[in-house]
Formats: C-alpha cells, sequence, structure tokens
C-alpha cells in the first residue's frame, strides 16, 4: 500500500461500520473439521425458533460426512458428502426437528431379508439411534435386521400414504436437499435411502412409512 | 485469508478488516484499468467491497482463491456501472467513495489512472466483443490472471475460458495488434 492511505482507511471504517450493521448470520459456519454439534438440543426446538442455527458436522477423516443447517425460515437444509454416519446424521436431523431416518444399505432385496433383532448387527456399536422415536438405524451391510422393525407394522394400505421423493440434488458430488419440518404430517417421517450405496443415488422420501418396497419393514420386533 | 474465512467478511469486522487490507489496492488498481474519473473509480472501489460483503456468506472455496473471487466481483461491478447512469447507482450506495476522497486522494487516485492509461485503451477496444470473450479477456490481459483464475473468477470452466480466450484474441487481432501504424485506440504511453 501507498505511503498515506487516507482513502483506503476512511473507506474500511464506513466499510466495516457496514459489516458490522448487518444481520447475525444464520448459520455461523459450514462444515467444520472436527466433529461438532453446537446449539439446539431439544427436538422440534429448530422448528419453533427462527433464526436459529444448527450446525451439525460429522467427520469421516478428511471431509465431513454431512451438514445440516437450520434455516430462518424452518426449513433445514442437509448435504450428504459421504455415506459414512448414517447415526450421526439421524441424530444432527431428528435434534433439528426433522424426524429422519437414515438407512444407507443399497436398497436390494437381499439386504433386507434377514431377520434379526434390530441393533445385533455386530461393528456398528454406535447404533443409539436404534430406540429414538422408535425407528431402527442401519449402517452396517447386511443382515442387520430389518430396516423398521421397531416402527410397528404399517396399517394395510397404508404404507405409502404419501411420498415425495427426489428433491436430491448434487452439487460437488454432495447430495443436497432441505427439509421444511413444518410441512410434515403427524407422523411422517423423512427417509433417507440409497438405491445403490452411492452418494449420487441418496433419495429423499416423506412417508408414514419407508417406501421402498424392497426393504419394506418385516414383521414387528418387540 | 484462507478461503474458509472468507464467508465470515460478511459480519466479521476484523474479517473484514483483513480481506480488506489484502486486497484494496488490487481493487482500486483493478477500477481504474476501466475507468479514468477518480471520483468514479473511489465510488466504484466501495461498491465492489459491498458487493463483495453482499456475496461472502454464498463464497464456496470451491469457486477459486479469494483474489480471484474479488476479481469477479469486481468485473460485475465495474460493467454494471457503464451499463447504467452514475445518478441511477448513487441513489442506492450504502458509502459513496467519492465522498472520501481528499485532495491527496485524488492525486494519488490520479497517478493509479495514469498509470494503467494503456490499459484503459484496451478496454475500450473491447467493447465489440461478445460479453463471454470479453469477460475472460479482460482479466488475463488487464488484470494479469491466468486463464484458469479468470475461469474461476467468472464461474465458468477453464476449458471454456481457453477456447474464448482464443476467439477473442483472434477477432482482436486485426484492431490492436496488426495495425502498427494508425492504431484503432492510441496508447497514451508506452
Amino acid at each position: 500500500m501507498t505511503a498515506s492511505p487516507r482513502f483506503e482507511d476512511r473507506l474500511l471504517q464506513q466499510l466495516r461500520q457496514v459489516v458490522a450493521d448487518r444481520p447475525a448470520p444464520r448459520v455461523a459456519q459450514r462444515r467444520r473439521p472436527r466433529r461438532t454439534r453446537l446449539a439446539l438440543t431439544g427436538v422440534g426446538v429448530a422448528a419453533a425458533a427462527a433464526a436459529v442455527a444448527v450446525v451439525a458436522t460429522s467427520n469421516d477423516g478428511s471431509h465431513s460426512a454431512y451438514a445440516v443447517q437450520a434455516q430462518a425460515d424452518g426449513a433445514v437444509s442437509v448435504s450428504i458428502h459421504s455415506l459414512s454416519d448414517a447415526e450421526g446424521l439421524q441424530r444432527s436431523l431428528r435434534s433439528a426437528g426433522v424426524p429422519a431416518v437414515v438407512d444407507y444399505v443399497p436398497g436390494d432385496a437381499s439386504a433386507c431379508a434377514a431377520p434379526g433383532p434390530p441393533a445385533a448387527s455386530p461393528g456398528t456399536p454406535g447404533m443409539g439411534g436404534t430406540a429414538e422415536r422408535g425407528a431402527t438405524l442401519r449402517t452396517g451391510t447386511a443382515g442387520s435386521g430389518p430396516s423398521l422393525s421397531q416402527e410397528g407394522k404399517p396399517p394395510p394400505g397404508d404404507g405409502q400414504r404419501r411420498t415425495t421423493m427426489s428433491v436430491v440434488s448434487t452439487r460437488d458430488g454432495d447430495a443436497t436437499f432441505t427439509i421444511d419440518p413444518g410441512t410434515l404430517k403427524p407422523g411422517d417421517k423423512v427417509y433417507i435411502t440409497t438405491s445403490t450405496g452411492a452418494v449420487s443415488s441418496i433419495g429423499m422420501a416423506i412417508a408414514a412409512h419407508k417406501p421402498t418396497a424392497a426393504c419394506a419393514p418385516a414383521a414387528p420386533t418387540p | 485469508m484462507e478461503p474458509d474465512e472468507l464467508a465470515r467478511i460478511a459480519h466479521d469486522p476484523a474479517a473484514f478488516e483483513a480481506f480488506y487490507r489484502e486486497h484494496v489496492e488490487a481493487v482500486q488498481r483493478f477500477v481504474v484499468r476501466r475507468v479514468a474519473d477518480p471520483h468514479v473509480a473511489a465510488d466504484l472501489t466501495a461498491d465492489v467491497f459491498l458487493a463483495a460483503i453482499d456475496a461472502a456468506p454464498s463464497y464456496q472455496s470451491g469457486r477459486g482463491v479469494p483474489a480471484a473471487w474479488v476479481f469477479g466481483i469486481a468485473r460485475h461491478v465495474v460493467s454494471a456501472e457503464h451499463r447504467r447512469s452514475g445518478r441511477e447507482r448513487r441513489a442506492r450506495a450504502q458509502v459513496e467513495g467519492r465522498r472520501l476522497l481528499d485532495p491527496d486522494d485524488v492525486a494519488r487516485m490520479q497517478d493509479r489512472i495514469d498509470a494503467e492509461a494503456r490499459a484503459r485503451a484496451v478496454y475500450a477496444a473491447l467493447a465489440g466483443l461478445p460479453e463471454g470473450e470479453r469477460a475472460v479477456f479482460e482479466l488475463v490481459a488487464l488484470d494479469d490472471l491466468t486463464p484458469a483464475e479468470a475461469a474461476t473468477a467468472l464461474g465458468i470452466r477453464a476449458v471454456t475460458a481457453r477456447v474464448r480466450l482464443h476467439r477473442a484474441r483472434a477477432s482482436l487481432r486485426g484492431q490492436l495488434f496488426d495495425d502498427d501504424a494508425r492504431p484503432t485506440t492510441q496508447p497514451m504511453e508506452a
């Protein structure tokens, strides 16, 4: 910079004031390098509190597996970078008021056929989502039990009462979509599934029961 | 400033100051490669940073290094200035750069302007180019960005930038570079 930056200094002061006068950011940070969960812990609070940010991310090494952000209008935006932490994403979404069921097991029938206790899968010790609001989460590869064994048996004919798919778009290889919990009907759940086991195949569906026929819930497990 | 920090300039005055100090001279030089009036240059310098503040929350590191990102914004601001009247812009500006100038500042801005006369001659000669070609050529020929940086500044693919650059050079060759005896535009200094 040159010797007497007077204009530059005056301009800086004006612009600093502009920055200071701007409304507080709705989202403090995007992806953080470490696993963090900030702000809201109460389920359902996010939907009621506008302009409060939830930032939840998970780490699978060099990248965050996902990011969950509450928007000022009550909607919740989700960005999924990798399929490494279904449980964390499900928990984060529920913290943000979204009754989510995250299931990254590819939607082929063989992966859904084997009955068994919902949390019996070895190698997935962190299945804390199992008992949360009655849905089973699977992060294993196969044979970990029916996908929604604690959900209860769907009433006949109501299994696909309302399904909304293909809200997912991919940007920079991530799957991104936005959910507004305020538009969900009682009993609705938000299913986040993948048909091939790749991020590009992630689908989001709003339904009372899991919409994928191939992975329809087996008989309820107590 | 790291790309990850750039979004903070929209709401963190200290982060903004670091960003500003890093780029303010380059922005002023960018502007005077396109306008020759010190007061308009001061206005546009302020406008570029105001636009950067507005755009920062949506900045993503994949959009290129901050310097290229700023030039992309600056180009948009200056182009918009040329498309509308100054009076219209002044009515909306949050910060009027020209009101912050004292006589010494005007003299220093004029020095920048004088130093960039040749660049402005090139800039004026680009008026006939298609917008897409012109954008790439400006950033590369006037502002010393690489074609790849120009691509990120403009949000286009690098290969697209190279193609447009090639076309721009081809159509300008007759105007600017081959007519030694009577150049279409008259550079004021070497």
